[in-house]
Formats: C-alpha cells, structure tokens, sequence
C-alpha cells in the first residue's frame, strides 16, 4: 500500500512495508508493551498531549467545585480546608502539569516535521522528560489519596508553607512532585533548543525557518533561564522543612520575601513561556485560513525575541504590596508597562494577516479570532495592574483573578483547542467535526465571558480570592450566581470538544494530503502518520514550501527527492545543519528504542517518593542506582570518523565534531540552565545579606586559601581541558578527574567554620558551595567514564566530540569556582563585610 | 523576501537582533542591583551615587542597543534587528526613568 491510495484513514504505523522494508524496519515503532520503550518525537509528544490533557480535565473538574461552592452565599458544599486544597491543586495541575506540558508536547510532536527533520535530536532525552512528567505528575495528584493535598495556594508562599505553619506531608508533595515534573521541562528545553538549531532540512536558513520555530526556540530559552530560580526555591524550602535550614526564617536572618523573588522569578516568564507557543500555533495556523504569508515575519521576530527578554523584568509586579521600595514598584511598573509594545507587534502582525486575505470561517479559525478578542481584553487589564495604585487596590481580589484566566485561557486555551482541530488529522487521520466544534467555540466563548468578566466587577466590589464562602448582601450574590453558571456553559463546551475528539477517532471524515491546504513541511506527507518523517529530507527554499515548491505535493511523498534518502546503514539517521544557514553539515545518527529512558525515570520515582516517605536510605539507593542508569545511557559507541554519501549534499561525516554539533549546543543549553541555577543561588546570597545585614558575622568566615585553592584548580581545569580537546588522552582523563575532585573538596573545606542552621546567610552559602562541588564531582565522574572508555578500547583518535563538549563545561565550572570563591573570600577582603 | 543566507550575513543579522536585547538585560540588572544596593536595609551605597550612575550607564546602553536601529536592509532579519533595537531602547529608558524622575528610595 502507498502513501497515496489510503484506504485505512485511522491506521497508525508502518504503511510501506513492501517498498521500504528496511526503513520501516529501522523506524517501526515497538508493538504491545514494548512501545514503552519508544522513543520517537510523535510517541513521546503524543503521550505529553495525552497527559496533559487529563490533568487539564482533572483541574478543570476542581474549577468546577470551586465555583460550585461560591455559587451561593454562605455554601457548605465544601469546607475550608478542602476548598483550600482544591484550588490549589487547580492552579498546581493547569501551570505545571498541563500547561507547559501540552505545549511542550505539540513542539515535541511537530518541530521534526515542521523543519524536516526525522526525530527530535535526543529523543531519549525527551523520553526520559516524559516519565518525569507523569510521575511527578502522579506524585502530586496522590496527595488527595493521602489526604494531604497542599493547600497554600499554586505558588506555596512562605511562612506559610514551612513546617511551622504547614505541618504534614502537603507542602513537600507539592515542591517534590513539582521539581520532579520541571525536570520534563528543562530537559525538553534542551532538546528543543538543539533540534531547531542544528536539524533542519537543506538550506531553511533562519530566515525560512517556519515562524512556530521561531517562537519554540525562543520559549525554549525562557525555560533554560526562567525555571531554574523555582527548582532552587523548591529545593531550599523542602531543606528547609526537612533539615531545619533557616532560608525563610526572620529570627535567623531568612526572609519569607526570598521564596516570593525566586517563585515570581520563574512565574512571571512563566505566563510568557505558556503564552509564546500558543501565540506560535496561532501564527502558524493564521496564514493557512487567509492563504496569505504571516505579515511582517520582522516584526514578529524581534518582538518574540525581545519579549522573551523583557519578561524576565516583571516579576516584582506580583509582589507590589508586599512594602518594597517605592523606587522599586515604579522599577516593575515601568517593566510591565513596556512589554505591551512586543505583545503589540505581535498582535498587530496578526491582525495585518487578517487584513491581508478573505479568512475562512473554519473551527481552528473561530479558536484564533477567540484568542485575539480575549488575550487583547486581558493584556489591557494588564496594564491596568502594572500601574501601582490601581494593583494596590485590585490586589488579591476576583479582578487579578479575571484577569490571568483573560490572559490564560485567552492567550493559551483557544488557540490550544483551535490547534487540536488543526492537527488533530496528523494524530488519527481524521478530521474533528466543523458542527461540533463551532457549538464546542461558542459555549466556550460565551461561558468563558459570563464567568470572567463579570469577576472584574466582582473584584472591584472588593472579593478577596482564596476564600471559601462569602456573607450575603456585599453586591457579590448575583455576580457569583452567573460566574458559576457561566463556568458551566464553559465546562459544556470542554466536553462537546472532548465528545469530538474521541468520537473523530472511529467516525471523523478521512483527512486528504494537506487537508487545510497549509504551506509548512508538516503536511507533506498524507494525514495518515506514517510512523516516521522523511523518506529522504527535501532541500527547502521558502517559509511556505509547500505553497512555493508544487512539485512537493505533485509527488507521492515518500519519492520525493532529498538528502539521506532510506536506512541504507540499517540506522535511524537525520541531517544536522549550520544553526544559521541551515546547509548540511553532518549526519546525526539517532538511537533506537531503548527502556533506558523509562529506568532512569523509575529510579529518579523511587528516590523522590523515598523522600517523601522520610526512608532516606532508600532515596539513596535509587539515587545511586539512577545514576548508574545514566552511566550506562553515556557507555554507547561513538560514530565519529565515519563519512558517508548524503545524495544532493553529497558525502558528510557522522557526528561531526564541531563547536556547531548538536551535542555541543545541547551542553551549552545545559550551561545555561546550569548558570541559571547558579545565579539564582547567588541572588540568594546577595538577597540574604544586604537585606538583613546584622547576620552577615554570624554566618562565619570561610577559609580563603582554600577557596583561592579551589578558583587555581577550577582555572586549572579550564585550561587542561581546553588545551586537551583535540585529542584523545586517557592521562589527561584521569588528571581531570582528579583535579576536579581537589577543587570540589577544596572549596567544601572552606566551609568548615560555617554552621549553616545558625544563620539563612550560612545556610545559602553552604548550599551554593555544594552546588559548585556537584558540578565538579559531574565533572570528574564524565572524565572517568571518558577514560574507561578509551581504556576499554572504544573510542578512537578522532573522535574527540566527548573532550570538546567537555572543555566547553569545565570552562563554566570554573567559572563558578572562581565566582564563589570570590564570594567566599570577599568578606577578607574587606568588600563585602 | 528572505534575503542573504550566507553564515556571516544571518550572523551579522542576528547579532543585532540579540545585542539590543542583551544591553537591555545587563542594564536593568545594573540598576536593580544598584537600587538594591541603596535601597535595602545595608544601605551599601547612598542614592544620590545610584541616581548618577544609572544615568552614566544608561547612556552608552541607549547607544549600544540604538546601534542596531540603523542597519540598512529590507531582509526580514534586518527589520527584526532594527525593530528589536527600537524595543530595547525604550525599554532602557523606561527602566532608567524612575532613578532619573525620584529623588529617594521612597
């Protein structure tokens, strides 16, 4: 059978057996309980979408009782305390569990097809991210069936989260369940950052890379930066209820603001990072019902770019009552005040698209024209609170709440279901049902309006959120009445989609090639998913080629001519480009399925349900065994040195080793998050000791030679691993292992005179010279692997792709060595005191 | 109009699209750190030595990221560089705005 003669619409996997059976083959996903070894792009990011989509009905199911209870004065449908649990378990699951997730999911599921490639770069990685997912995931909704569901609120605010006033497991369920499911997020990050730079198709330079690209690129680097300073904050605070570190504690020199700087640190981007790739789906999907190119590509470019940037400047906007400086809110003011001018372009370019053509009225059409009526009405609202007396007034009321489910569900839920009714024929086949889906819009639409806006008002007559009854009589009784019937026309439009989307699956209409007649990469194969991509990657000349290059569409798409063409190697195998210019430059070969991933997520389960469970012996052994399981990933055989003929882009090298190697940017995207981990410790640091100065000489001295002795290995290092990159050494190897090893216990000897429960000061410094000493025990333990596996005869002269990437990460723990003993040594100096 | 594809031409490009966005950053976190350093409870440096020094920081930022404003060129990166410059330096003013118009911590 062929691509072109589908008679089974619905049928999923391998479709041309009898004319590529080694491809097939090679690229077949695993059948029965072996598919949970998979790791292609369109498995994983169909299970992100899956999962995330439970976890969104789940918490709109608890949105449902929250307005239930508030539908009526002086309700008893649900206590207190479970009205607490409820809504924090709402706001929980739709930010962290399915938000970022679906999101993640849908890059995961298209990025290869959009730019033309046959998987993500690392599709372990990205396996190995979604079994983090769903068991932090799980981790966190288990609560309810230990009774002990947090309840302090979506961002756990200190004091309130810390032992003292949240006794029981609820707090540490949430901060260990939450920083196990971001781990699915960096590392997707990572995976997202490298694919889109280094795996496109034959010539998409930059410049023709696909505007979805652009976006996902973007919001990969928000992530790197803006959830690290989260994952510390969850990390301190858990030390904190566990071993009795004092960060947030007044009495020892902690501060309760600290949590707030670092959650808003990463929640403010946050918002951003959700908005971004739904704004992407939106300027994908624009241009194919106007049958026009995005308008001003430019435009959108730098306002993406500079919105990614800018975000990071708002997080204080959320603490504007808090009794910061004045100085300070007008700071945060000013910042949230300018980021309307790149949400504007973006915006404005939209509406120009429009402009351009006569739009077709379809389903994803009516989802589009939703988002831009509702994310306008909440980035309005918005710069009404970014000014600092009207926050002070509407803080905390039903108003903040109106307005981030504007810009939440505006900016992110209508142009996720429009994308669902998009490219929901690439996961089955078959196309959702027009009727069902506009009555699926207007319920939304209207039910989402009497629910929300009408909580301006109720906010402006003064409802505080986060209270579970309210007395009669306050003008807020018919106000609430309507939200929460509105909720209910909102959920009935939830569930008309949910009722299309499983029915479509039997009786939707067969979807054609390119059934909405798009012009990006992802529609060049029929609606059937084959199972893989490319048969052979076409070389791409345009934004839109399947508009501009009719011969694509002329042929069947498995003929189509292009680059690698088959599995001649009996290897899964993609081109990798220049990240700028898109040309050929390497053959990236891919693994196959593997359970790896799967074991490494088990033992990383094991470790943070140990910890909960207070067996810390046990949470030992899963961490010593996870990392056995990543020794055993690393141990593969290296294909460098290998070279062979491409087709049209001739002969190139298998994993070439070049500063421009997805490996190599893969680690610099590390670094990055790394970095970011590091800062956010190190504004801890610098928080701690200018805001409560008279616990800087409790914190004790650290010793400074031994902290000069650990910034000399850290250079050391740098300069030994930097000279060594260009050959293989096993000498240079072991030397490496122990130099890192010398700086890391250097640097945690300095320490020794720091009692970190005296003082929140000493408490972050010790923690943050254990984060440096990590790093450097990483390092020492890659070096040992690098020289068993020139011991063990495996590696080569030439394939020195390990000592380059190691020498670019040596150069940043080095980096981090000399910062902290700086840090260290700063007080002696006589600079810091 | 996708313009030049040539490695050094697109790198050229997306340097100026990530300088102005880049000088925006390290100067806000100046003049955070800088407010922070008057403002806090340690009172590190007084506020009059703040508010001349953003002042002096906020000119060559204004410079460096204004410098991508005027890239000739109509290739989309070219637009998106200039536009990113225009973006960037407003913002830069609009962070440096409050020092300049405040007379204290408040």
């Amino acid at each position: 059978m062929t691509d072109a003669t589908i008679t089974e619409p619905h049928e999923q996997g391998p479709i041309l057996e009898e004319r590529h059976p080694t491809y097939e083959e090679v690229w077949a996903t695993p059948k029965g309980w072996r598919k949970l070894s998979s790791v292609s792009h369109r498995v994983v990011g169909k299970r992100f979408i899956v999962t995330g989509l439970i976890f969104f009905l789940i918490a709109g199911f608890l949105a449902l009782l929250v307005r239930t209870q508030l539908i009526v004065p002086n309700n008893t449908f649900l206590d207190a305390e479970t009205y607490n649990q409820v809504f924090t378990m709402h706001g929980t699951l739709m930010m962290f569990l399915f938000a970022i997730p679906i999101l993640e999911g849908f890059a995961v599921y298209l990025l290869p097809l959009m730019l033309g490639a046959r998987d993500m770069v690392f599709p372990r990685l990205g396996a190995f991210g979604y079994w983090c997912y769903l068991f932090g995931g799980i981790i966190v909704l288990s609560s309810f069936l230990f009774d002990a569901a947090p309840d302090g609120g979506w961002f756990m605010y200190t004091p309130l989260s810390t032992r003292e006033y949240t006794e029981g497991l609820s707090a540490d369920f949430w901060l260990i369940g939450v920083t196990f499911a971001e781990i699915a997020s960096v590392t997707a990050a990572v995976e997202i950052i490298a694919t889109i730079l280094c795996t496109r198709a034959p010539g998409m330079s930059l410049t023709k890379m696909p505007i979805f690209g652009w976006y996902m690129l973007v919001t990969a680097f928000m992530i790197a930066i803006g959830f690290p300073p989260l994952i510390i904050g969850s990390l301190l605070l858990e030390a904190e209820r566990v071993i009795g570190l004092p960060f947030f504690d007044p009495a020892m020199g902690g501060d309760p603001l600290l949590w707030q700087h670092l959650f808003w640190l990463f929640g403010h981007p946050e918002v951003y990072i959700i908005f971004l790739p739904a704004a992407g789906m939106v300027a994908t999907m624009l241009p194919t019902f106007v049958r026009q190119p995005l308008f001003s590509y430019g435009f959108v470019v730098a306002a993406v770019v500079t919105m990614g940037f800018i975000s990071f400047g708002l997080w204080a906007h959320h603490m504007f009552s808090t009794g910061l400086p004045t100085i300070s809110l007008s700071l945060f003011s000013a910042a949230s005040t300018v980021v309307t001018i790149p949400t504007g372009v973006q915006i404005f370019a939209l509406i120009g698209t429009l402009a351009l053509g006569r739009a077709q009225l379809k389903v994803p059409m009516l989802f589009i024209l939703g988002f831009l009526f509702i994310f306008v009405m909440g980035g309005l609202t918005g710069v009404m609170l970014a000014a600092v007396p009207f926050n002070w007034q509407a803080h905390d009321s039903y108003f903040v709440v109106a307005h981030l489910h504007y810009v939440l569900i505006g900016g992110m839920v209508f142009p996720l279901i429009g994308a669902f009714y998009y490219w929901t024929p690439h996961f089955t086949g078959r196309m959702m049902s027009e009727r069902l889906g506009k009555w699926a819009f207007w319920l939304m639409f209207s039910g989402f309006h009497i629910t929300f806006f009408l909580m301006h008002i109720t906010g402006l007559r003064g409802m505080p959120r986060r209270i579970a009854t309210y007395p009669e009589g306050l003008g807020w009784d018919r106000l609430n009445m309507l939200s929460t019937l509105g909720s209910y026309i909102f959920a009935a439009g939830i569930l008309i989609f949910m009722l299309d989307f499983i029915r479509h699956r039997w009786t939707g209409t067969p979807a054609g090639r390119d059934p909405w007649g798009a012009g990006t990469l992802e529609w060049l194969y029929p609606a059937v998913a084959p199972g893989h991509n490319f048969h052979a990657i076409p070389r791409v000349t345009s934004r839109e080629p399947l508009w501009d290059d009719p011969r694509l569409l002329e042929a069947e798409a498995h003929e189509i001519d292009g680059s690698l063409r088959g599995a001649p190697r009996g290897r899964r195998e993609t081109i990798g480009c220049h990240p700028v210019t898109g040309e050929p430059h390497q053959i990236i070969r891919l693994p196959h399925p593997t359970f790896i991933p799967l074991w490494a997520g088990v033992g990383v389960a094991v470790a943070a349900v140990a910890l909960l469970a207070g067996a810390y012996l046990v949470a030992a052994a899963a961490a010593v065994a996870t990392l056995v399981i990543f020794c055993i990933w690393a141990w593969e055989p290296s294909f460098t040195g290998e070279t062979h003929n491409s087709g049209p882009d001739g002969v190139l090298p298998v994993n070439a080793v070049s500063r421009v190697s997805h490996t190599h940017v893969a680690i610099v995207g590390t670094l990055l998050i790394i970095g970011s981990l590091f800062a956010s410790l190190c504004f801890a640091v610098l928080y701690l000791w200018n805001v409560w100065p008279s616990f800087t000489t409790t914190a004790g001295l650290a010793d400074p030679i031994f902290a000069a002795a650990a910034a000399v290995l850290g250079l050391g290092l740098a300069v030994l691993c930097e000279l060594g990159k260009a050959r293989t050494n096993v000498l240079a190897d072991m030397l490496c292992v122990l130099i890192s090893l010398g700086a890391g216990a250097a640097l945690l000897w300095s320490m020794q005179a720091t009692d970190p429960l005296a003082s929140a000061l000493g408490a972050t410094l010790t923690v943050t010279v254990v984060f440096v000493a990590i790093h450097c025990g990483i390092l020492a333990l890659w070096s040992a692997i690098m020289g068993a596996r020139k011991l063990a005869g495996q590696v080569s002269a030439e394939q020195t792709l390990p000592e380059l990437n190691r020498a670019t990460y040596a150069k940043v723990t080095g980096a981090m060595l000399v910062i902290m003993a700086l840090l260290l040594c700063a007080p002696q100096l006589g600079v810091l005191s | 109009m996708t313009g030049d594809d040539t490695a050094p031409d697109v790198s050229r490009l997306l340097r100026g699209i990530a300088r102005p966005a880049l000088v925006w950053t390290a100067h806000f976190i100046f003049v955070y750190a800088a407010l922070s350093a008057a403002c806090a409870n340690r009172g590190f440096v007084t506020f009059g030595l703040v508010d001349i020094a953003i002042i002096v920081v906020t000119v060559p930022a204004v410079l460096a990221a204004g410098w991508s404003i005027f890239r000739p060129g109509g290739v989309e990166l070219a637009v998106a560089a200039r536009w990113t410059g225009i973006i960037s330096v407003v913002a830069i003013l609009f962070t440096a705005a409050p020092a300049v118009l405040m007379s204290s911590c408040g």
